[in-house]
């Protein structure tokens, strides 16, 4: 029992960081009707980024971070102007191929400045294991879950709330109605990619002292995070922050149950059976977007 | 005159669709532009939003500016708003936050907004009862009405209405033409509306316009082109032996 509730700790800090990737890639594919196959790989920038200013360029942790989610918003944007936006209304599988593309391009560059060996990097919460009763509790893992949480509720506020959310899922659901509202499309689908980079990028930054550093890191996290967006209905934000924590939950009560080797597998198994029996994911709607 | 369209031409790739058509709107009037399927009603709308490009020479003058090349998302601003074919509403946006993107270029006068909303809804009971309803489980008429009533929210000098009678039984357009016309008296919103619907656009309008293949054919009053033989006989369905 105590095993199984420390697994659920576990689960949950783990998949409220694929609910951050999640919802970067359900942000993209609801303004832009597909996946974005590099979402994955501006975890792994983020990771390096953090990486940069705090290892190489000695940034105290509290400036490091910010100053990293800086560089991870600007990637964004300039991946977004030079390589998405001209493609805005080309045809669906030459925009799929560009973000594939752009994870390429991103792996390689990393690869060739920093080489293929990975990087420690220290622990940015308290991740000595606290007693409660029977129970360890590791302070990072309980950050990692507060973060989580928060941000999805930001982010939910901004776009239900205020009216440049608003104008962004305006934007995400009828772009020519949208520019008819007299709403700067260009703009919205730019912040639109910068969220998400961010999101991305945090998640990175936050897995940094769980995982290596490695310019692959993008594929395993870029993995998980699709398969919990997927899981949860891919158009839905907070579906997706569910989907990662149903994710984060089976790995970890996979590992405990059966057997570790598993656990990385289980996105996968998770993926497969999503796709083959539930299309619309748990929480799915059926698709309302026009392309 | 509030709108004036000198000589525009617009083509999509290499087929010419406007072939230099001339069209004017004074203030306080309703104008309407008919015509058959693919005769160039939506692109003449589009070509004044901005949304499609015109062939230099082409001139849009409205409020005496010239607005020929001005971007879509600006247009708005200038006064001018689209209820655009196939009404185009936010489908996962409920009534009252398309109504809000409606009057996105005044998000910053909060008054203002509300007594828009008020006139807007007081027009509009049916939208008033649904507004926590997002658009995409409205009605058919019911997404008329609010495409139309969120182009009402930014308080244009010139309404554009691309076919709002598309798809709705006879009572639901007949109700939303008396709406267009109320708009019209009582708010001194200029009018310019494109119908397939001949007879109700005509017997709505001050004024109309007979679009075919891209051209001009034909412009008078309203009651006039009404009564005209052979706008009887290709748009208002008399006869079913029409040589057009
Ligand atoms: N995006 C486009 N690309 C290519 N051709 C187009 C495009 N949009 C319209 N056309 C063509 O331009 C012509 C005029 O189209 P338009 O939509 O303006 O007609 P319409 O008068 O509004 O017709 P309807 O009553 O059916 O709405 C048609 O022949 C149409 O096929
Ligand atoms: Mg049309």
């Amino acid at each position: 029992m105590v095993n199984f509730i420390q697994a659920l700790i576990q689960g949950v800090a783990m998949g409220s960081l694929y609910g951050l990737i999640a919802i970067g890639y359900v942000l993209i594919y609801n303004a832009w009707g597909i996946l974005n196959f590099a979402q994955g790989d501006m975890v792994m920038v983020g990771a390096f980024a953090v990486l940069v200013t705090h290892m190489r360029l000695g940034l105290p942790m509290w400036l490091a971070i910010p100053v990293a989610l800086l560089i991870c918003m600007l990637i964004g944007f300039l991946i977004e102007i030079t390589a998405f936006r001209p493609l805005i209304d080309a045809i669906q599988q030459r925009r799929l191929i560009a973000t594939i593309g752009i994870g390429i391009f991103l792996r390689n560059l990393v690869r060739v400045v920093f080489g293929a060996d990975p990087y420690y990097f220290p622990p940015i919460f308290d991740n000595t294991p606290y007693k409660v009763g029977s129970l360890t509790i590791v302070p990072q893992n309980i950050w990692n879950m507060v973060i989580g949480f928060l941000l999805i509720g930001a982010l939910t506020l901004f776009l239900k709330r205020t009216t440049m959310g608003k104008s962004m899922r305006a934007t995400a659901q009828d772009r020519e109605a949208a520019r008819l509202m007299g709403i700067n499309v260009k703009r919205s689908m730019s912040l639109t990619f910068i969220i998400a980079s961010a999101l991305g990028g945090l998640a990175g930054m936050l897995i940094c002292p769980v995982f290596y550093v490695v310019p692959t890191l993008g594929t395993s996290m870029g993995n998980k995070g699709f398969s919990s967006a997927l899981f949860g209905g891919i158009s839905s934000d907070g579906g997706s922050m569910l989907g990662g924590i149903v994710l984060g939950l089976l790995e970890a009560i996979g590992a405990t149950t059966i057997s570790s080797a598993f656990q990385s597998s289980i996105a996968y198994a998770v993926l497969f059976l999503v796709l083959i029996f539930m299309p619309n994911g748990i929480f799915g709607k059926k698709e309302s977007r026009k392309v | 005159m509030l709108l004036q369209l000198k000589n525009v031409y617009v083509s999509y790739g290499n087929i010419e669709v406007l072939h230099g058509i001339n069209i004017e709107v004074k203030e306080g009037e309703i104008v309407t532009i008919i015509g058959a399927n693919g005769a160039g009603k939506s692109t003449t709308l589009k070509a004044i939003t901005g949304l499609v490009n015109k062939r230099k020479n082409s001139e849009i003058i409205f409020n005496g500016e010239n607005i020929t090349n001005v971007a879509a998302e600006k247009i708005v601003e200038r006064g001018i708003s689209l209820s655009p074919e196939g009404r185009k509403i936010f489908p996962d946006m409920t009534v009252m936050e398309n109504l809000e993107m409606g009057a996105y270029i005044r998000r910053g006068d909060k008054e203002g907004f509300e007594k828009t909303m008020k006139l807007v809804l007081e027009m509009f009971p049916r939208l008033d009862e649904r507004r926590k309803q997002t658009g995409k489980t409205l009605s058919g008429g019911e997404q008329q009405m609010l495409a139309i009533a969120r182009a009402l929210m930014s308080r244009p000098k010139l309404l554009m209405l691309d076919e709002p009678s598309t798809g709705l039984a006879p009572l639901v357009v007949k109700d939303i033409f008396h709406t267009i016309k109320k708009v019209n008296q009582s708010e001194g919103t200029t009018v310019l509306l494109v119908e397939q619907n001949a007879k109700i656009a005509l017997a709505t309008a001050d004024r109309g316009y007979v679009l075919k293949n891209g051209d001009i054919v034909m412009e008078d009053k309203a009651s006039s082109l009404m009564n005209n033989p052979d706008i009887r006989k290709a748009y208002l369905g008399e006869r079913t032996h029409s040589d057009d």
